[in-house]
């Protein structure tokens, strides 16, 4: 199964990433997740470097100009009674991965030849993807509209392919900075709905979608489609620049939406599973 | 079978080898062992760690030059072949022992290498990564080691964020997941599922110099769990590193994901007591009676490890000839 991560220039790619990172390891170390994950090297150490920066309180700088991709895999936990566990075999025990790769996309128009002239190789793996995960900034709503026909574009051309199949995942970066005129204009708290009321957060990531996003609201529109909502605590510096948070919290050093990278961490595991199950 | 022993610079290496060097002639030396385990190095190896051995014994640091060292550090350990599992402590019958075929001994080769963030990224820049032909043949070595001892210098562990000590300490953790991902890479194009078993040891160098305040901020008693207690280790240990070198221990698991198997981490705690020496003006290794006063039970652990691992992995028959004929 592909997922592949797409954002514009200034969409909080390179944090978003550093993030996922620290909430794959925070996830892979809760004993009952069964999850696990790995990389090569390049992007191993890419990554790292980026999470490093964060827990040393500097935002990490954009080196994602090279091919990004990594594994993801769950193993199930739900193989039956402790007793069948302790003597199914490791290997035997239901596993499925999911490969990621990001993907730098040029502010421009991305529905034609010009999308595969500026973005390089690698597209084949976009146009497979069974997940997409598409970065907003969500503190720049009113710029929404540059880069709507883009991001529409791009996600019409691989729902041709994947039909219905394809699950989008809309994650608003930099939430903490989020445009609260243009929220307030549609009668939305600065509060989206918890985490597991899919329902009340679908109507949520809706509304903005359909006012800033109108075009890609309208495609994925019949899609299943989850909202993510990421954001980093920050304090000022000696200097007085704002920087990330730190934490010497023992299962959290950062201060930042671990919950809701979890929550899309556990979802994308869920899609996996149903995708395993179809033999797909 | 290859095992290498890697650490960053000031790490504890050769404070590390100079110990081993100890507890090897103790563990020999020890009458309940019997002939259970031998080692070995060749002459001007053995010299060298003599050489630690004794400065360690005359309670002064050993010289940390084993960059500088003219060769590559390595020795052999081995043990005595046994019936199975089921008869583990028992030796061969000496009629079988002494026959060649029956090859009496499991060997390890031990090869310690100086092992710096820089060299770690030199192998992942090259274009074609481990595949490159530029790869030294020491990195070679090292990604075909079947055992991986990652030194971790426990002075190094802080817990005040964003200061320098701190960042070197994150960053350290960073270069030994990129190591790991490596050498999982590589080795996930074996076909042999044994030579994907790759078997790693965590070794906390200085661990008497992490503040007590530390261990208690982790919920971690300042007396180590007993040796034979492995489930009460694993979890001190991986409290250790879920704390400060999460990076690592995700690492490890990830590489079931390739194929590559890490997953029986074993940790070891080293340390030496040591006491003010007021001629040199710092903190010298204590003595007890003649020898150094160390973590030997840590060391023996580690010493008894290896004779598990030596004992599941196959030698290569070479191996063992090699160890025949240095006998």
């Amino acid at each position: 199964m592909y997922a592949s991560i797409v954002g514009v220039e200034g969409s909080g790619r390179t944090v978003f990433a550093s993030l996922l990172y620290a909430a794959q390891i925070g996830y892979s170390q809760e004993k009952k997740s069964g999850f696990r994950f790995s990389s090569n090297p390049r992007t191993q150490s890419l990554m790292g470097e980026g999470y490093n920066m964060i827990r040393g309180g500097m935002w990490p700088e954009s080196k994602f100009s090279e091919k990004v991709s990594f594994l993801l895999s769950y193993q199930s936990m739900d193989v039956g009674s402790r007793m069948k566990r302790m003597f199914i075999k490791e290997k035997e025990k239901p596993k499925f991965s999911i490969q990621f790769n990001i993907f730098d996309l040029p502010d421009t128009d991305l529905g034609g030849s010009r999308h595969q002239a500026a973005s390089g190789d690698g597209l084949d793996i976009l146009y497979r993807s069974d997940v997409l995960i598409i970065l907003l900034d969500s503190s720049r709503f009113k710029d929404g509209k540059d880069v709507d026909s883009s991001l529409g574009s791009l996600v019409e051309r691989i729902k041709r392919g994947k039909g219905e199949r394809l699950k989008p995942v809309i994650v608003f970066t930099k939430w903490d900075n989020v445009d609260e005129k243009g929220l307030k204009k549609l009668k939305l708290s600065t509060e989206p709905p918890g985490i597991n009321d899919t329902q009340g957060r679908s109507r949520y990531g809706r509304k903005i979608l359909a006012k800033f996003y109108p075009k890609l609201g309208n495609i994925i529109s019949n899609l299943e489609t989850r909202y993510i909502f990421i954001h980093i605590e920050v304090e000022k510096d000696e200097w007085g620049e704002k920087v990330p948070k730190a934490s010497i919290d023992i299962d959290n050093e950062l201060f930042y939406s671990y919950d809701e990278m979890r929550g899309m961490l556990r979802y994308l595991g869920d899609i996996g599973k149903l995708d395993n199950k179809k033999g797909r | 079978m290859a095992v290498s022993v890697m650490g960053d610079r000031a790490c504890g290496k050769t404070t590390f080898i100079g110990l081993l060097y100890a507890a090897q002639i103790e563990y020999t030396n020890n009458l309940v062992n019997k002939e259970a385990f031998k080692f070995t190095a060749d002459p001007h190896i053995a010299a060298y760690m003599g050489e630690m051995y004794n400065q360690l014994r005359i309670g002064r640091w050993p010289d940390a030059t084993i960059k500088g060292h003219s060769s590559k550090i390595s020795f052999l350990f081995g043990y005595k072949r046994t019936m199975g599992k089921a008869a583990q402590k028992m030796p061969l019958p000496s009629w079988i022992s002494r026959r060649k075929w029956a090859k009496p001994y499991s060997t390890l080769q031990f090869c310690v290498y100086d092992v710096a963030g820089e060299d770690v990224q030199d192998i992942i820049r090259t274009p074609d990564g481990y595949l490159s032909e530029e790869i030294p043949d020491e990195a070679k070595d090292l990604l075909e080691s079947r055992v991986l001892v990652f030194l971790i210098d426990a002075q190094k562990i802080s817990a005040k964020v964003r200061s320098k000590a701190y960042m070197k300490m994150i960053n350290y953790d960073k270069e030994m997941a990129t190591l790991i991902s490596l050498i999982a890479s590589y080795n996930s194009k074996k076909t042999d599922p044994l030579q994907r078993k790759i078997y790693p040891v965590i070794v906390f160098t200085k661990f008497d110099m992490v503040p007590r305040s530390t261990l208690q901020d982790m919920g971690l008693p300042d007396t180590l769990p007993k040796v034979k207690d492995q489930k009460a280790r694993r979890e001190y240990a991986e409290t250790i590193m879920r704390r400060f070198y999460r990076q690592t221990l995700a690492y490890l698991k990830g590489g079931a994901l390739k194929g590559v198997s890490f997953d029986e981490a074993a940790y070891i705690f080293s340390s030496v007591n040591t006491e003010f020496d007021e001629e040199q003006g710092f903190e010298s290794p204590k003595m007890k009676g003649d020898e150094v006063d160390y973590s030997y039970g840590e060391y023996a652990a580690f010493i008894t490890h290896f004779r598990r691992i030596a004992n599941e992995m196959p030698d290569e028959i070479k191996e063992a000839q090699d160890f025949d004929t240095k006998w």
